[in-house]
């Protein structure tokens, strides 16, 4: 089970690379959402180390706050690709107008 | 312990593929699989709950959220969508760091002291007992936020798109 642990560690890490050096915007949330994944891999792994169910709510309210951060930053893009047109993260400035 | 080692490996090569890959739609179909991956290995760990929930909720509605916005915004200049070569050295040191440090908190901590057949398989009962009594408070936060993220993006999306009469049936 040992393997699990580095297995999460190695997740969030490559989420964390992926969403600081990708420059597309879509991409860049599903990242996140990568390491959003891990660290729910972490809590029920701490569930399961040290029996206690807590962590395991954790869990539920990581996927509730993974879905309602996955709709908003997707109508933020689809909102910006009205605008101007891309979704490179690049082009994207408040005071372009 | 044969299939632990199959399930890290998926679960490792789809996740880099996420963030090799400079197409948007081969990141969210890697992302896709490496969620059906991770419920096997909640499957694996006794919470059969949870991996439930992860294949409905990540893989069934985020994961292909994602790919039906893909597909929508049509975007096809994608080799152009590569990564920023100037921040890559910190941002490796940094997550180099990170990973190490977490390493260290693993082999220091021990953490492996229950094995495969004495891991406690979790009741759906006690689950949302737990749930429902200690942690009712913020359930209800939580369905207060969803209901927030529904009022946010209907109400930004109506504005980008524009003062449709025929949008206000719906």
């Amino acid at each position: 089970m040992i393997i699990y642990y580095y297995l999460a560690a190695f997740l969030f890490c490559l989420g964390l690379v992926g969403a600081l050096t990708k420059k597309n915007l879509i991409s860049i949330l599903l990242c996140i959402e990568l390491m959003l994944s891990a660290v729910n891999l972490f809590f029920v792994l701490f569930s399961k180390t040290t029996g206690n169910i807590d962590s395991q709510i954790q869990v539920f309210f990581i996927i509730t706050v993974a879905a309602a951060e996955a709709a908003i930053g997707i109508s933020i893009i689809v909102s910006l690709f009205k605008k101007i047109n891309t979704t490179e993260s690049d082009e994207v400035s408040i005071q372009s107008e | 312990m044969a299939i632990d080692i199959l399930l890290t490996v998926i679960c490792s090569i789809f996740a880099l593929v996420v963030v090799i890959s400079s197409n948007p739609m081969v990141s969210a179909f890697s992302l896709l699989t490496m969620f059906v991956a991770m419920a096997g290995i909640f499957f694996q760990l006794g919470s059969t709950f949870i991996s439930a929930i992860q294949v409905l909720v990540y893989a069934g509605a985020i994961a292909i959220l994602f790919i039906f916005v893909l597909m929508l915004l049509n975007i096809d200049d994608y080799k152009k969508h590569l990564s920023r070569n100037n921040v890559k050295p910190i941002v490796g040191i940094v997550s180099a760091m990170v990973l190490l440090g977490v390493f260290s908190i693993i082999i220091t901590n021990n953490f492996d002291y229950l094995s495969k057949d004495q891991l406690p398989q979790t009741n759906m009962m006690d689950l949302f007992k737990e749930l429902f009594e200690k942690y009712l408070v913020p359930f209800e936060l939580a369905t207060m936020l969803l209901l927030a993220s529904v009022v946010t993006v209907v109400s930004m999306l109506k504005k980008s798109l524009g003062n449709n009469e025929d949008g206000d049936q719906a």
